[in-house]
């Protein structure tokens, strides 16, 4: 009756979906990521006033609006209800000192859309971490700024210049060789100066308990990028201490355990096959032990985060032809074997 | 113990109220046709005899639709086990389950008639039930011939059962199909039901039921009784869902499992993929989704080639996990048919050296499908299909090579093909007064003889002739006069010209019902496309046939109704018919059966011979057909065709009229005229 169309021309159809769909929905998702931020706002809050708040704000409202009007310009609709942006400015956030001038989280927040996510596609269609690379971009721009931390429970002005004293943070001590003096119940509670968000151990533990309970994070690349970065630690201890002191120095300073949680798992830039993730933990860990160990900066998280979403796909495309090859392997061996 | 490590989803399976109440049988049909001799006992009959039978009596296995006949003669000395499937996986559907529990007798009778069709041992014959951890506790009686075997884990059981089955040398039929074939070969019937859970938001009692093949999705909604109206009516599954646009052009099928009707429809914005990775997590063939799915929208299909596209066995798992609401599958399905063709097209000209290579190296694995076209061998493309068989029609039907209608289907109704369809009345309207300035007269003329053509149908054909030559929905008693053999031949004829059969003069109309048992696709595409009232695009074409529109579709629903039972073909009782119809619209129908029964009295005693049985049987079943069997019945087609035509051609110009407006108000009016002018005649 009618031609036939070869599939390749034919327009999908226009069925209506399925009414039976799991109860989750992509935005719950991000949600989840913004409640699991909130308690480390409030600590930020708590140790040093309502300025964290500012500078939250100052990043979240540079990201979504610059989201907005790209999404505009491309035609999509606007989207006001996604949280992506959201996200990404509150881990820009939370990487950079309470201190800052406002500029350069909304530099961060600007890049951070402008640059690498809008031009790619969008939500869910980026190919690099834009929280990673904003903060990579401002760490690059203005290394004084991004490096040096208040002492916590100090009042920060709200606006204006903050007249607090600025120190150097813990992973600077550790580039240098020396031993940070922190107490470890200092250490696990943040009360030490370093990123805002980044300090609050205990938080951010509880915090990850609670993603991978939602499935919004998968669990191999936290213990993947834990578990590389703490063995490199261990056998390649760059201060004179014992290894396990070593370690958790190393991942409590800086921003390792924050990356481990709230960068590397980003659903849209990670791999998505199971052993790819574990691969792709692995390899983040050991790159950020490197960067640290023997870049230009003390922290070396968010470049290995860069790094390893570049080979996001290609670990993903080694992990199904492995899958693959190994299921014809056994496949022949089932046929010989008959 | 493993299956805690399958992969999958585990949805709630909301089973309840439906599992535990009776099946209700809507009709008592039964159809009796002549099979073979009355067999008693299962050592009466042979293997040959079983699948004869099977084939006879149109059985097809409700899994996936295929004939009972086919599938066991093509594992017959293969098969290593046999298995009734009563695995209910999928959320709100039990209705093999309920088989099992309430028609065990008639399932294990039939469970070992296949294992006799088969050459399977009876130690190997099993009931195959989905257990699972959380689910309901329903208890199925034990008995001694009936082994069940209780398989447990996430979601696709059942399929992922039936693929190891394959390859495993393990057959897996449905329950529906065994009662069927139990009721085949002891008690000489047909197949002419279906076994359907009504199920979903809207019902507010779900039950399962038997119901006749061919009825109407709407017709069985208000069987069940609706408490709201439904937004998304679906069938043969829940998970595997085929969603209906149109219930009243949508037929109870073979392998309809289920009809579901939901009033929540919420769907939000569809949001983008984010790349969660969850369809590959639960993908139960360790697919990956995500990658197929990005190909698949863009046509890629190199890059389906490497992954493994042919495995997906469509379970909706992917689909159900997605958090954005993805519709993966029929995307999947699309990137399944381009990867498939496209991969055809570049292995053809290997095609003829294959049977050579074949026999020089018997042992290349099944899996190394870029090494050689593994289908087009005739080897088995997927590890899953024994090697044994060399023309085993697995594979073929599992990647068809071209798209078969079944998927073309959907995407004739539903798919917005503006090069195809999309012409609205405006620019219908441009083309037809483009093709009169071109083409002038030609045009005219060709106008013009549609109208005669149309003009002379409907001289011919009324409603009420058409319920006198179609076959009743029960059916009572075989005259002696009629062989079985008579419907297939018809229907060869028939087959060729689907869309004339509207437009056919009288005789050849009681092939209708006949031919609308095997095709029934056509039928439902030709309402379709002039009814989907959903759509808002108008209709193209077919402005002389408008107005026979409201009739075509009744005629179709009806013919469809009627198709269980060629065998009665002859034999009328017309207005049997009717209560179908004025259920379609209530009102009408209260009204038309107090004007019945006296105005009829006179002309079935005046024809009774024959009818008087039927009558006498016909009381034996509902009131409403009761009425319906009170009416005239004819008991051969020449002697009821020429009063009925010296009736017709005086009412013509009066039924005309009355056409275009309602079908149901149309037909009560139009017989009532017919019957006052019978009783007159006579």
């Amino acid at each position: 009756m009618k031609e036939f169309i070869p599939a390749a021309k034919r327009p999908l159809t226009k069925r209506k979906p399925l009414i039976l769909l799991s109860r989750d929905s992509s935005n719950a998702m991000m949600g989840d990521m913004v409640i699991a931020m909130l308690p480390l706002l409030v600590m930020a809050c708590y140790f040093y006033g309502s300025r964290p708040l500012m500078v939250a704000l100052c990043s979240v409202a540079a990201c979504k609006i610059a989201d907005c009007l790209c999404n505009w310009i491309a035609r999509r609709k606007w989207m006001f209800a996604d949280l992506s942006p959201v996200v990404t400015g509150l881990v820009i956030a939370m990487l950079l000192p309470a201190s800052i001038p406002y500029y350069v989280p909304a530099a961060a927040g600007l890049f951070a859309i402008l640059v690498v996510k809008q031009p790619f596609g969008g939500t869910g269609n980026n190919l690099f971490n834009p929280a990673a690379a904003g903060f990579a971009f401002v760490a690059v721009c203005w290394p004084q700024l991004v490096f040096h931390y208040p002492q916590p429970l100090e009042r920060l002005e709200a606006t204006g210049e903050v007249t607090a004293r600025l120190m150097e943070g813990s992973a600077h001590t550790l580039k240098l060789g020396g031993i940070p003096s922190i107490d470890w119940q200092e250490l696990l509670l943040g009360n030490f100066a370093g990123p805002m968000g980044a300090t609050h151990i205990l938080v951010m533990a509880t915090c990850l308990i609670f993603l991978l309970a939602r499935k919004t994070a998968d669990w191999r690349i936290p213990l993947g990028f834990v578990f590389s970065a703490a063995v490199f630690s261990f056998f390649f201890s760059r201060i004179p201490t014992s290894p396990l002191n070593s370690v958790c120095f190393e991942l409590f300073s800086g921003s390792v355990i924050f990356t481990a949680i709230y960068m590397i798992t980003d659903p849209v830039t990670s791999p998505k096959t199971g052993w790819g993730r574990f691969l792709y933990g692995l390899l983040a860990g050991l790159f950020t032990m490197l960067f640290r160990y023997y870049g230009g900066f003390e922290q070396g998280g968010m470049f290995a985060v860069l790094f390893c979403n570049a080979l996001a796909f290609a670990i993903d495309r080694g992990a199904i032809s492995a899958k693959e090859y190994i299921r014809r392997v056994c496949v022949e061996l089932v046929n010989f074997k008959k | 113990m493993m299956s805690i490590f399958r992969r999958g989803i585990k949805p709630e399976q909301k089973k309840e109220p439906a599992i535990n109440r009776e099946i209700q049988v809507f009709t008592e049909n039964v159809a009796v046709s002549r099979l073979i001799s009355e067999v008693k006992d299962l050592k009466d009959i042979s293997a040959e005899q079983i699948i004869e039978t099977a084939k006879i009596a149109e059985i097809f296995d409700e899994l996936d639709g295929k004939p009972l006949w086919e599938k066991l003669e093509s594992w017959s000395g293969q098969c290593k086990e046999v298995a009734a499937d009563a695995i209910d996986d999928e959320p709100y559907l039990s209705s093999r389950l309920v088989l099992l529990i309430q028609r065990q007798d008639e399932v294990a009778s039939g469970l070992k008639l296949c294992g006799k069709a088969l050459g399977v041992a009876p130690e190997k014959q099993f009931a195959a039930v989905y257990h699972s951890l959380i689910a309901f506790s329903t208890k199925i009686p034990d008995r001694d011939d009936l082994v069940i075997r209780r398989f447990g884990g996430k979601y696709p059981i059942d399929l992922a059962e039936r693929e190891k089955g394959e390859k495993n040398g393990v057959l897996y039929i449905g329950t529906g199909a065994m009662v069927h074939l139990h009721r085949a070969v002891f008690e000489m019937r047909r197949q002419t039901t279906a076994f359907v859970t009504l199920a979903g938001d809207c019902v507010a009692a779900p039950f399962n039921a038997e119901l006749p093949l061919g009825m109407p999705v709407k017709r069985a909604l208000e069987f069940c009784g609706l408490s709201d109206e439904p937004t998304y009516i679906c069938s043969t599954g829940s998970l595997t869902a085929e969603p209906i646009l149109n219930p009243e052009t949508t037929y109870v099928e073979p392998n309809t499992k289920a009809i579901l009707a939901f009033h929540r429809y919420d769907h939000a914005a569809p949001a983008p993929c984010i790349g969660c990775g969850r369809c590959m997590d639960v993908c139960p063939q360790h697919l990956p989704v995500f990658y197929l799915y990005a190909a698949s929208l863009h046509k890629q299909a190199s890059f389906l080639w490497s992954m493994g596209y042919e495995r997906c066995f469509e379970c909706g798992a992917c689909t159900y996990a997605c958090p954005s609401h993805l519709d993966l599958v029929p995307v999947l399905r699309q990137g399944k048919e381009l990867a498939f063709a496209s991969e055809k097209i570049v292995h053809m000209d290997v095609k003829e050296d294959v049977p050579a290579q074949k026999e020089a190296v018997p042992e290349i694995p099944a899996g190394l499908s870029e090494v050689l076209p593994a289908e087009e061998a005739g080897q088995p493309a997927q590890p899953e299909v024994k090697e044994i068989s060399i023309e085993s029609k697995e594979p073929e039907e599992t990647i068809p090579a071209n798209p078969p209608e079944e998927w073309t289907e959907p995407q004739d109704i539903l798919s917005d093909e503006p090069e195809l369809n999309d012409i609205s009345k405006e620019e219908a309207a441009e083309i037809l007064a483009m093709q009169e300035t071109l083409f002038g007269r030609e045009v005219k003329k060709i106008k013009q003889t549609e109208e005669q053509e149309t003009d002379n149908v409907e001289s011919q054909y009324t409603p009420e002739s058409d319920e006198k030559e179609l076959e009743p929905v029960e059916t009572i008693e075989p005259s002696p006069i009629i062989q079985v053999s008579q419907p297939e031949e018809a229907e060869p004829e028939r087959e060729p010209e689907p869309l004339k059969e509207e437009s056919s003069p009288v005789p050849e109309r009681s092939d209708e019902a006949k031919e609308s048992e095997k095709i029934t696709e056509p039928e439902e595409t030709i309402p379709a496309e002039d009814e989907v009232p959903a759509e808002p695009k108008p209709v193209k074409t077919k402005k002389p046939r408008k107005s026979r529109t409201p009739k075509k579709a009744d005629t179709a629903g009806e013919a469809a109704e009627e198709k269980e039972s060629p065998a009665l073909k002859p034999e009328v009782s017309p207005a049997a018919e009717e209560p179908e119809k004025p259920a379609v619209s209530k009102p009408v129908r209260k009204k038309k059966e107090p004007v019945k029964k006296p105005a009829e009295a006179a002309p079935s005693k005046a024809e009774a011979d024959a009818a008087s049985t039927e009558t006498a049987k016909a009381k034996k079943s509902t009131p409403r057909k009761k009425a319906a069997a009170a009416v005239e019945v004819v008991p051969t087609p020449e002697e009821h065709a020429a009063p009925k035509k010296a009736a017709i051609r005086p009412v013509a110009k009066k039924a005309k009229t009355t056409v275009k407006r309602t079908p149901s108000s149309k037909t009560a009016k139009d017989s009532q005229t017919k019957q006052s002018q019978e009783v007159k005649e006579s």
